[in-house]
């Protein structure tokens, strides 16, 4: 059935060890939008933070298999620098949970360079972070709304 | 409750004094989104220009055409004066004002040099700048619109 799914079993600040929604889910409350994700911790057993940003996940920064999956993960390296959206739980390995994708959020790693209204990128970021576009080929997925209070306007993919 | 408003009060091409809708619903048709905001502009805003959100104004849903404000917001969709409640287009095609530089595929954001009107980023060069638009037709003077929600 086409449409917008309107109910969801998975609170949004809850996590789980069994898939309670649909991977991929999208979900509406107001401007904000989340996505339904599972969690993997990567090479280097990055545990998922609130607040911190999350990126699609890619064994040592090859591919693009997690946004299919809907899989992701708080390791850079193990990403093709593609992010994904910002925890709204704290998600170990192979736990799912909602990242928020559209709308403000507040991170908990500080933004460490620019300026309101700059756009944001994961490359050349920390772990859980990103950071100011410095090229063309950096893909934005944020833009600093409050660079000094560490408030983002999210714009992750879909 | 998550979902979708359905039903909108203030139809897309009005203005209102008072808030008919609420600040930020987003109104859906087709592939074409809308967003429900307050303009607070001096200038007057003209249906077609881009407008900007003023300092803050993302999270009061405020806008304004003056180039001097802050990060692009969408495309009005009638003529408008200070303290009126509008929708602006955000999401999908659109015909704009102004015309329109480059060729299809070329992004577009705003500087502070033009009320109203969204530049070519290639032309400033300048790869840490919002993208807000695609150009879709030169000829028509149509955007693509990929305003924040």
């Amino acid at each position: 059935m086409a449409g917008f799914k309107q109910v969801f079993l998975q609170a949004l600040s809850e996590i789980s060890t069994v898939e309670k929604d649909q991977l991929g889910d999208i979900r509406w409350e107001g401007n904000k939008v989340y996505k339904y994700v599972q969690f993997n911790d990567g090479a280097a057993n990055e545990a998922g933070v609130a607040g911190e940003v999350c990126y699609y996940y890619a064994p040592a920064g090859v591919g693009t298999t997690g946004y299919g999956l809907s899989l992701v993960t708080s390791d850079i390296s193990d990403s093709a620098e593609v992010g994904a959206g910002v925890l709204v739980a704290a998600l170990d390995n192979n736990e799912y949970g909602w990242i928020q994708i559209k709308g403000l959020a507040t991170l908990t790693l500080g933004l460490t360079d620019g300026v309101d209204g700059d756009p944001l990128t994961p490359t050349g970021s920390a772990n859980g972070t990103i950071g100011v576009i410095g090229a063309d080929t950096e893909v934005q997925c944020a833009i600093a709304f409050d660079q000094s209070a560490d408030i983002i306007i999210c714009d992750f993919p879909f | 409750m998550p979902g979708f408003k359905q039903a909108f009060v203030q139809p897309l091409d009005q203005i209102s004094a008072t808030e008919l809708d609420h600040v930020g619903d987003i109104q859906w048709r087709g592939s074409r989104a809308y967003k429900y905001v307050k303009y607070v502009g001096q200038l007057p805003g003209v249906s077609g220009d881009c407008v900007r959100y003023t300092e803050g104004g993302y999270a009061t849903y405020e806008v304004d055409a003056d180039k001097n404000e802050g990060m692009a917001a969408g495309i009005l969709q009638t003529n408008c004066v200070d303290g009126d409640y509008i929708w602006i287009q955000i999401k999908g095609l659109a015909s704009v004002t102004w015309n329109l530089p480059g060729n299809p595929g070329d992004t577009l954001g705003v500087d502070v040099d033009t009320d109203g009107a969204m530049i070519l980023l290639s032309v400033v060069g300048d790869s840490d700048r919002q993208v807000a638009a695609y150009v879709a037709d030169i000829i028509s003077d149509v955007i693509t619109c990929d305003f924040p929600f």
